[in-house]
């Protein structure tokens, strides 16, 4: 049995009884000792010494505190306690002088517990810590940017009243489409490249991933009575060749409000506010008027420009780019609910009214950290994703 | 499309420069997309919506100035000579699908000069961005982007029988485009035909063989109106986009037929020459009949917020050209202009009103009554898991679910959900298993030079179940490669994952939900997916909720990663439906805790979980805590077996423990390893 084996196991395994024998075994290990200090002739070499001694985990001292000393009988504990302390002087001692050698001018207390039977003997080695340098720092992980910005977005409508709903991504030409006021050859269809379910049915049927989170819209509706506020954050996909502002999967954000009381003024008053919570109290918002079949009025809704500040130029008259120089930045399409959807879920539009919006959460994540391109999302590569710790 | 500043003001004075026109358009709905100086002249690119048709020319846009500067609107001055004899001696034309036909009107031009086009015209088209052909082909063009309507240009001579027939294709027709490319036609195609064979794909493109060339001397003119939904589906079939198939397929003007033609004829003869035949075709088998909106004054309230005044609604909805029809103390009822067939119910009416009133001066106001605001059920739960696995140190991916249906087989027998039209053969599927992916990125990680990487996923996956239903089911992906401690300053040993560490990860994760007795088992692991020794299903209340391990060589060696991947796929919709664990809060003892280690050697065939089984049955009074503190193996145990030890925690509620309490305890737990499981004792502290 080597050294280091008999130091894993109680002196009583070993054969070991005596007080002669702990003194023999303890020269051994003395000796061993110094033959470790005088081949340690390099700061790495330093470095193994120290473990191999004095490491907290599997040092030779820790294990001998732990294996001969813990289980040795009642008449040997105090002689392998006193031996053990002197071998750990001699090896602080050692490591000391081969660190100053190495390394110049570095000091090593001790902190020994000198009754040491009572107790656990302490290992405990602390050089005077160099306070600039970073300390010792557990790895951690994050969240995805797009898991941070959705989770943003939602806590402000939940603040508002707003529930959060959900949908299957696998959807019905029905729901994706023609429920929302877009029928079959309707020029709104081709415009958002679909990808088709093989096997997947035909008509209003037809399996399809859905291009948009707007069919969660009739869902909800169909479940619910009005008063209704909700988002729906989720996965879309549309038949795009992936660059820097397509990609075949991006995430929207849907909300929409149904109730006795809408009307375009509180439309334009929620998302702007929601805007100035998300975006900040100092943007400008504006409403253009535009098209969705199941909208209307419609609107584009821009804010104005976080890198131009609205000015449509950056520094000496430089073109802002994130703008295209027009000062503002397109952040949603929205607009009140067609009066057909209405008929669609059942809910009389002469009783009620509302409104609907749809975001790109990943250009909200790029708008929001000021990113360039959309690969970063979905590359996944750590470097990125540690940026968001 | 490209809309030129100087040749707008032909039909309204703007008294706005381009640029300021160019953002008034945009906030009255007509969207700009970038403005550009052209030599004395402004272009500006107009992005419209779909329901937009209306707007596809100058005379369209000029409309919209009209109302947003509130001036009048000046129509091109058309005015000809015609000859006789008159044009039905020259042609005819006969509709036999009146469904998608409504309307066919032509004009017959004879004795033209087909010659390049004078200067104007060339400029004028290359403005907007196209491309001069002949005098001919130009004025049609010219005059579908001055007033909108397409049109089409036959060579008379070269119409057999010098007859028009409007009509489905029969299967298996040919014809040859203007493009040089042969089409074969079905009877989904309407076309123009002559009394022998197509000679045009209607409203999309014409045909090669009656084209305008520098022979031809007299010209049919061709105004007709086709049903959008059929033009659109012919350019779909062919893959054809052109300018008259946008503008077919958006709905074109059916008066504005006439006016076109007229246009073009005149335009002919001023260019080209040639006598115009008298008179025109006109047939229209099909009417269409705006419709008459009432316009209630408290629906406009309701949706719009606020009074609108009355005169601002009728000066707008009249300088689009609705027309007053009624007026009641509700409301007035409007006729809606032919051309804007976007316009069908009140609600149209009342967009109207809003994006020429101003979008912007809608006082912005918040809900007045409130509801209760409520996240998913899950999302909490998956907020805390997510906060979880960052603690351990991994970093949250977002994969697409494209998947191959070949790599799927090679993981899962689940039936995956094909696509149809999938961007490539390789993402023909949405994925059954999100471990692919996973590795993908483990793989591009590693690859990118990144030496620890600690990755999840929590996504969807999707397949068929027996009946073919699609199904799409949440999940949990873990993957770890490189150290579990790197070698960092201070810290100069690194260490490699292993086994109980990745278990550990798992562990912790499962351990946020309610699952207390979880069950580690040999893996199935039918596809080899995971090293057998290393790997691990675990069951709760008897439910699969997860499979994790070393992952098998061959299969790291077909995703190229020559180094240790630990990975998990845990079925997370389990774990959500039972819960987050539940809290108990149990009363600190204020008396001291008593430890007692035990080790003892055990055959290799005894697992823990039948240990703490043993232990859990003989009743250990006061244990509050029970744990593995050491185990290893050595020869001097004798061979297959290892010791174990375990540390036991007693506390009493009441009192101070003292040794009399403890070691019965010690001796029941001792008894009955020796006894239920050969334990052979070793020593107690
Ligand atoms: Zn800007």
């Amino acid at each position: 049995m080597t050294l280091d084996e008999k130091l894993r196991k109680p002196l009583s395994e070993i054969g070991v009884t005596s007080a002669e024998q702990c003194q023999s075994l303890f020269e051994e290990l003395n000796q061993r000792l110094q033959e470790d200090s005088a081949a340690a002739r390099s700061s790495a070499k330093v470095e193994g010494f120290r473990i191999d001694w004095l490491g907290r985990k599997n040092g030779r001292l820790s294990l001998l505190s732990d294996n001969w000393l813990k289980a040795a009988s009642s008449q040997l504990k105090p002689v392998v306690g006193k031996l053990l302390n002197g071998l750990r002087i001699e090896a602080e001692k050692r490591l000391n002088e081969l660190m100053a050698e190495t390394k110049g001018k570095i000091e090593v207390r001790v902190e020994g517990n000198l009754d040491q039977w009572k107790g656990e003997v302490q290992t405990e080695l602390r050089s005077v810590p160099d306070i600039t340098l970073p300390g010792l720092s557990h790895q951690f992980g994050a969240k995805h940017p797009l898991t941070l910005v959705r989770e943003e977005i939602e806590e402000i409508f939940i603040s508002m009243g707003y529930t959060v709903e959900e949908g299957p991504e696998i959807e019905t030409a029905y729901y994706n489409f023609e429920a929302l006021n877009t029928p079959e050859n309707h020029p709104a269809r081709s415009e958002q490249d679909t990808f088709f379910i093989r096997d997947g049915g035909a008509g209003r049927d037809e399996l399809l991933l859905r291009t948009h989170t707007s069919p969660v819209q009739i869902h909800t509706m169909e479940r619910m009575k009005p008063p209704v506020r909700a988002i729906v954050p989720g996965k879309v996909y549309r038949r795009d060749n992936p660059d820097a502002t397509h990609t075949p999967m991006f995430h929207q954000i849907e909300g929409f409000a149904v109730d006795v009381d809408i009307s375009f003024c509180e439309f334009k008053g929620t998302l702007e506010y929601f805007l100035k919570a998300f975006f900040g109290p100092e943007k400008r918002v504006r409403f253009r008027p535009s098209y969705f079949p199941f909208t209307e009025p419609s609107a584009e809704v821009d804010i104005s420009c976080g890198i131009c500040g609205g000015t449509g130029r950056v520094g000496q008259g430089i073109p802002c780019r994130v703008c295209k120089q027009s000062g503002w930045v397109e952040v949603m399409g929205a607009g009140m609910i067609h009066p057909a959807v209405f008929q669609y879920v059942g809910y009389d539009p002469e009783e009620y009214s509302g409104f609907a919006f749809g975001l790109g959460l990943d250009r909200y994540t790029m708008l929001k950290y000021n990113m360039p391109s959309l690969d970063y999302f979905f590359n996944n590569d750590i470097r990125f994703l540690e940026q968001f710790k | 499309m490209k809309i030129s500043y100087q040749w707008l003001r032909q039909f309204v004075d703007v008294p706005v420069e381009a640029r300021k026109l160019a953002d008034d358009l945009s906030m009255a709905g007509l969207p700009v997309e970038s403005i550009e100086a052209h030599d004395d002249d402004f272009l500006i690119e107009l992005e419209l919506t779909a329901n937009r048709g209306d707007c596809l020319s100058h005379w369209g846009v000029a409309r919209e100035a009209a109302t947003i500067y509130q001036l009048p609107l000046k129509a091109p001055q058309i005015a000809f000579q015609e000859t006789n004899p008159p044009v039905n001696e020259s042609a005819t034309v006969e509709i036999s699908d009146p469904d998608l036909c409504y309307r066919y009107c032509a004009r017959v031009v004879k004795g033209v000069t087909v010659a390049p086009s004078p200067s104007w015209l060339v400029r004028q088209l290359e403005a907007v961005g196209q491309r001069s052909v002949n005098n001919i082909a130009d004025i049609t063009n010219y005059v579908l982007f001055e007033l909108g309507h397409p049109l089409h240009a036959f060579d008379l001579d070269r119409l057999t029988g010098r007859k028009i027939i409007v009509r489905r294709a029969k299967t298996g027709e040919h014809l040859t485009t203007l493009d040089g490319v042969d089409r074969t036609l079905s009877t989904e195609n309407l076309v123009i035909a002559d009394a022998a064979r197509p000679v045009a794909l209607a409203g999309v493109m014409g045909g090669a063989e009656s084209e305008i060339s520098t022979l031809t001397h007299n010209v049919l003119i061709e105004s007709a109106w086709f049903l959008p939904t059929s033009i659109r589906k012919t350019a779909r079939t062919f893959g054809m986009h052109t300018e008259a198939s946008h503008r077919f397929e958006r709905g074109t003007d059916i008066e504005n037929v006439v006016t076109a033609m007229n246009r073009c004829a005149q335009l002919i003869q001023e260019v080209s020459g040639g006598s115009i035949q008298r008179g025109f075709i006109d047939c229209h088998p099909t009417a269409v009949t705006p419709p008459e909106l009432v316009l209630r004054k408290a629906e406009l309230r309701r949706h719009l917020g606020i009074d609108v005044d009355s005169e601002q609604v009728d000066r707008i909805l009249s300088s689009l050209c609705f027309k007053p029809v009624v007026t009641q103390s509700e409301g007035k009822t409007w006729h809606t202009p032919t051309w804007r067939n976007d316009v069908t119910r009140e609600i149209d009416l009342i967009e109207e009103v809003a994006r020429h009133y101003g979008y912007n001066k809608f006082p912005p106001r918040l809900l007045r009554t409130s509801t209760l605001g409520q996240n998913l059920p899950a999302a909490a739960p998956i907020s805390r898991l997510k906060e979880h696995l960052a603690a351990l140190g991994y970093f949250e991916i977002i994969a697409f679910p494209f998947l191959d249906v070949e790599e799927a087989a090679r993981f899962t027998r689940r039936i995956p959900v094909e696509l149809a039209n999938p961007l490539s053969e390789v993402a023909g599927a949405l994925r059954p298993t999100a471990l692919p992916s996973l590795l993908e990125m483990v793989r591009r990680n590693l690859n990118r030079g990144q030496r620890d990487v600690r990755v999840y996923e929590v996504g969807k996956i999707y397949f068929r179940s027996e009946k073919r239903k699609v199904v799409e089911r949440t999940v949990l992906v873990l993957g770890a490669a490189g150290d579990y401690r790197p070698k960092v300053l201070h810290e100069p040993q690194p260490e490699p994952y292993r086994f109980q560490h990745f278990k550990g990860d798992v562990e912790q994760a499962l351990a946020l939900f309610e699952t207390p007795d979880r069950k580690f088992r040999k893996p199935e692991n039918p596809f080899h997916t995971y090293r057998q020794e290393q790997s691990s299903d675990v069951f709760v209340d008897g439910n699969h909720v997860a499979t994790f391990g070393l992952l098998d060589a061959a299969l790291l060696e077909r995703y190229k990663i020559r180094q240790n991947v630990f990975a998990a796929e845990i079925d997370l919709e389990r774990l959500l439906a039972r819960g987050l664990r539940r809290i108990d809060f149990r009363p600190l003892s204020p008396f001291p805790a008593v430890e007692r280690d035990l080790s003892f050697v055990l055959s290799g065939d005894v697992s823990f979980e039948q240990v703490l089984k043993t232990i859990s049955a003989v009743e250990v009074e006061n244990s509050i805590e029970i744990r593995p503190i050491d185990t290893y193996q050595d020869s001097s145990l004798g061979k297959g077996n290892y010791s174990l030890s375990l540390r036991f925690v007693f506390q009493s509620p009441d009192r101070t423990l003292v040794e009399q309490e403890v070691a019965p305890q010690i001796e029941k737990v001792m008894h009955a390893l020796e006894t239920e499981l050969g334990a052979r004792i070793r020593k107690e502290t």
